[in-house]
């Protein structure tokens, strides 16, 4: 095994060293090159596709640093991480996640000597900490299907989506295991009146309460992305909320989906280094260098989602930028959802999250 | 038996009478035996689910703290009882739904020739290889809102509002009974397949009605099948989650749901090891129960050993005076049934015939609404599709990833397949022929692959191999798919064996036969069947399996499951069900071609022994 690993090593250095002069690299810095692997873990599909085209092709042919895929588990990865021998070098977790990762140390410290200064100051604050770097921005938003709803008529925001009178329509909302990610409780207060700057920190009673008045008009609590926008075409509910990237990627495709960006939700999340990475020079390398402008605009043009750093939207074609979360422009309309807020201990000795999710399943299995 | 099949049987009979004689010396010991049958299944249940499950447990107490802190949380939250209880009531749901639309079914099967059993077999266990994601999509447009059953019924004008079919806890139970028909059906048929027919002829010549002679005679000589099937069905479902998790509503939280989401949620293993633990131990406790009430040994006890030399339990001497009591009722019920169903059954199991097509139409739906999906024009999963295109089959066929994927599944399955039917068989025959005291706790000790949730069996097995160094390697990964495969082979296999004629086999010995000649040529083909049965039961075990595969997999090709997890996540479309489609068409082919390939070697051995 170790063996084949070596010699595909061998053969790719080989390969980079043997390239014709023609093949023009990027203009990068000497010290981003290097030799070896960096192993990332990756969730497939058009997810992996977008990363392929914009972080991990050029990076293997601009550094000569070769990467490797393995199947995205967290309970696997923090397993190995445990038993000193980590599956990945690098892997991508939620922003509400980053605070478990750090408390169960699994985690090492990112390594910023390796960014330019003009690429840090490129990003902003919240995304460059000390265990995790920002990996890209999305939404969540009230999206909904064009067929149902005549023009000028559409639901907006929270208020509309909890508003079954005057915006009729079966309603889909994330299951409890998405209660964060899927932003549940955020929409609810918006819905209940809460003005944006005050959501944090949660009423939970009050939110669990306006969750609970609209749980008739449900039709399906979804656990997966790409099920809003599947229910939505498939008609199985009229209003969503969703994922921007899935809805845009679904309308580029002809679907008759819509978003709306009032009172979304700004979520990110972050790439870490694993504790006790073999190649965390190569890991630290990686980051340095898709976390510039180029590759990051790059990925937005592949998914639609934000880039991390700001230079990237001069790179963009303007009418992407308009539906980028993140884009200055959108980021007037949109609350930063607050992970330290569901990190937070509760007087119960358990932290929000722990909290909300039991009182969800305990709602929804009524 | 043909002239050509016995002149290589007896070269073989007699090259193995110079190799294998101090074999056979060692090999007439019982206790040998018994040793050499269990050991590859006990060195698979001790190393690779005791050993590593001994860390979840250390762990759900946080190890050498002795903290029952997780435990008290969960009998702390009355939600997590509802959890368990709903999950235990929808296991019980399904496992009764599965058997009783597959019995009659399985009993048809048994009873018709090769060429309309081919033709059933391939529309019972062509969906089983529809990948189960795709699958669980086909149910949802199948019983959305705006999907074909209610469509239909607008457009018929029987309902003018659309009923809410999807997203309830009746579209989990068709979900999956749909999944656990086929392998009712199979389970049942391989040891129902045993079941002498003049039994029951010779009740009906000494007077018995069609009706009785089946439920006193032909019904409790299939109730091993029945039971086997039954302890299967109920373990595995207990451990869905995905299927209800896409199909249910709100309410419908099944308790594997709970330990996904506690450990990839919260980040919190050890409560999610704890719930596991509880798990485990109610579901040993409730085959426990069961046993007191329902002869279990019947799937392992063999023929021979009488039932009623036993002296029998509190739960079976309740059960026998329940039954006398009843008889009066009973014969008044079989009366009442062969009034009503004489003119039915007289008709020569038409029938019967028209039931099965039903039930195929059940089991093949999905597969259709995945075939036409799989030529839509639309980039999504939309029925009934807006136009026809080729599209998704030329992107399959430039897809060289899938294809890989594609063949290294079908290596994994076929290696896990083997391995599972050897060990699996070996450990069968242990548990049935063998005599020991602990026989009902090591036939539950055997299925219990199968009570641990699968998230748990991959994180335990994930630490295990790492410590082993065999994290990442074809034979680690084979080995947690035989794990999980094993329970179906031992479960199919035990209840084969089970009316399996004994006797046969001295009969052969006294000829000379060595005990492993007696093996190859009198009992293997005799449990051909079974034998067939299990095999597939594991293939498809490792073909579909995901959870386990994720986590062992290390740099290897990614399997099926796994790319398809993978673009569902992010978007679904038809390429999926193209490639589904085209994994069911091989299966349909090599199956006609085993078919005709046999029928075409009997004709020619027939003509032979003729001329």
């Amino acid at each position: 095994m170790k063996a084949v690993a070596k010699n595909v090593v061998l053969g790719a250095a080989l390969l980079v060293l043997a390239a014709p002069p023609s093949v023009q690299s990027q203009e990068i810095s000497d010290n981003l090159k290097g030799s070896g692997e960096v192993v990332i873990t990756s969730g497939g599909g058009t997810w992996e596709e977008a990363q392929k085209k914009a972080f991990f092709d050029p990076f293997a042919r601009d550094t000569g640093i070769k990467v490797v895929l393995i199947p995205e588990d967290h309970a696997k990865l923090l397993a190995s991480v445990k038993l000193g021998q980590p599956e990945a070098d690098i892997t991508s977790v939620p922003g509400g996640a980053l605070a478990g990762f750090v408390n169960k140390d699994a985690v090492e410290k990112v390594d910023y000597n390796y960014f330019t200064r003009d690429t840090l100051a490129a990003i902003p604050n919240q995304l460059k900490t000390e265990y995790g770097i920002g990996a890209l921005m999305y939404s969540i938003g009230i999206a909904f299907n064009t067929t149902k709803f005549p023009a000028g008529k559409e639901p907006r925001n929270w208020v509309d989506f909890y508003n079954v009178k005057d915006f009729p329509g079966v309603r889909t909302l994330p299951k409890c295991e998405k209660l964060v990610d899927g932003g549940l409780l955020e929409g609810a207060l918006m819905g209940d009146g809460v003005p944006a700057d005050r959501v944090y920190p949660i009423d939970m009673d009050r939110a669990f309460a306006k969750v609970a008045q609209l749980k008739p008009n449900v039709g399906r609590w979804w656990v997966a992305g790409a099920d809003a926008p599947q229910s939505l075409i498939s008609g199985e509910a009229d209003v969503a909320a969703a994922y921007n990237g899935r809805i845009f990627g679904a309308k580029k495709e002809g679907a008759p989906v819509e978003l709306s960006w009032d009172q979304s939700l700004l979520q990110y999340d972050y790439w870490v280094i694993m504790k006790g990475s073999p190649n965390k020079e190569n890991a630290a390398k990686f980051l340095a260098y898709i976390s510039r402008a180029k590759p990051q605009a790059d990925f937005a043009e592949a998914i639609s989602y934000g880039p991390i750093n700001n230079e990237a939207f001069k790179l963009l074609p303007k009418d992407l930028v308009k539906i980028l979360p993140g884009s200055p422009e959108l980021a007037k309309k949109q609350v930063f959802q607050n992970y330290a807020w569901w990190n937070e201990t509760s007087p119960s000795g358990r932290t929000n999250w722990d909290v909300a999710l039991e009182r969800c399943v305990a709602l929804l299995s009524q | 038996m043909s002239v050509a099949s016995i002149n290589p049987a007896r070269s073989m009979l007699q090259r193995a009478a110079k190799g294998g004689v101090g074999m056979d010396k060692i090999l007439e010991s019982g206790r040998v035996r018994g040793f050499i049958t269990s050991l590859p299944l006990m060195t698979l249940l001790v190393g690779f689910l005791v050993i590593p499950l001994t860390y979840i447990v250390w762990g759900s107490f946080e190890g050498s703290q002795l903290s029952f802190g997780h435990y008290s949380r969960i009998f702390a939250s009355g939600t997590n009882l509802n959890i368990l209880l709903y999950t235990l009531r929808i296991g019980l749901i399904v496992t009764i739904f599965s058997l009783a639309i597959a019995y009659p079914v399985a009993y048809l099967l048994t009873k018709i020739g090769s060429r309309s059993f081919t033709a059933i077999s391939i529309f019972v266990l062509v969906p089983l290889f529809t990948a189960f994601l795709i699958r669980t999509y086909a149910w949802m447009l199948i019983l959305g809102r705006e999907g074909v059953i209610n469509n239909t019924l607008i457009w018929l004008g029987i309902i003018s509002a659309p009923l809410q079919l999807l997203n309830t806890t009746f579209a989990v139970i068709v979900g999956m009974t749909h999944v656990f028909i086929p392998m009712a059906i199979f389970t049942m048929y391989s040891s129902m397949v045993r079941i002498d027919y003049e039994v029951t002829r010779a009740a009906q010549i000494l007077g018995a009605t069609p009706v009785q002679s089946f439920l006193r005679i032909y019904f409790p000589m299939s109730l091993p099948g029945v039971f086997s099937a039954g302890i299967l069905i109920f373990i595995s479902a207990l451990g869905f989650y995905i299927t209800p998790a896409m199909l249910g509503g709100p309410g419908d939280t099944m308790i594997s749901i709970l330990i996904v989401s506690q450990m990839t949620t919260l980040l919190n293993f050890e409560l999610g090891y704890a719930t596991a633990v509880v798990l485990l131990l109610v579901t040993i406790g409730i085959l426990f129960v069961a046993s007191l009430f329902i002869p279990l040994e019947m799937i392992w006890s063999s023929s021979d050993s009488n039932l009623s030399d036993v002296s029998p339990r509190a739960g079976a001497r309740f059960f026998r005076t329940v039954k006398s009591a009843l008889n009066p009722i009973l014969v008044l019920a079989e009366t009442v049934a062969h009034a009503t169903t004489k003119p039915l059954l007289t008709r020569n199991g038409r029938w019967l015939w028209g039931y099965t097509i039903i039930i195929l139409v059940f089991l093949t739906a999905p597969l259709v609404v995945v075939f036409i999906i799989s030529f839509s024009s639309s980039p999504f999963v939309v029925f009934p599709p807006p136009g026809f295109s080729l599209r998704w089959w030329e992107k399959l066929a430039s897809a060289t990833d899938w294809q890989q994927s594609f063949l290294f599944s079908l290596q994994l399955g076929t290696a896990a397949s083997v391995i599972a039917t050897t060990v699996g068989t070996m450990g069968a025959f242990w548990l049935v022929r063998t005599k020991f005291v602990f026989k009902k706790a090591l036939f539950l000790f055997s299925l219990s692959p199968l009570m641990v949730p699968v998230v748990i069996v991959a994180t335990s097995l994930y630490v295990f191999e790492a410590r082993l160094q065999l994290l990442g390697s074809f034979f680690g990964l084979t080995m947690g798919h035989v794990l999980l495969a094993v329970p179906y082979v031992i479960v199919v296999m035990a209840a084969a064996l089970r009316n399996f004629d004994q006797s046969l086999e001295p009969a052969a010995a006294v000829h000379g036969a060595r005990p492993l000649q007696v093996l190859r040529f009198i009992t293997l083909p005799i449990l051909k069947p079974a034998l067939v049965t299990a095999g597939l039961l594991a293939f498809l075990t490792s073909f579909d399996e995901l959870l386990v595969s994720v986590f062992l997999l290390g740099r290897q090709t990614p399997t099926l499951p796994i790319k398809f997890w993978g673009d569902i996540r992010y978007q679904i479309d038809p390429l999926l069900s193209a490639a589904s489609t085209f994994i069911v068409f091989l299966v349909a082919v090599f199956i006609v071609t085993a078919q005709v390939m046999r029928n075409r070697h009997n004709a020619r051995t027939s003509t032979r022994v003729v001329g």
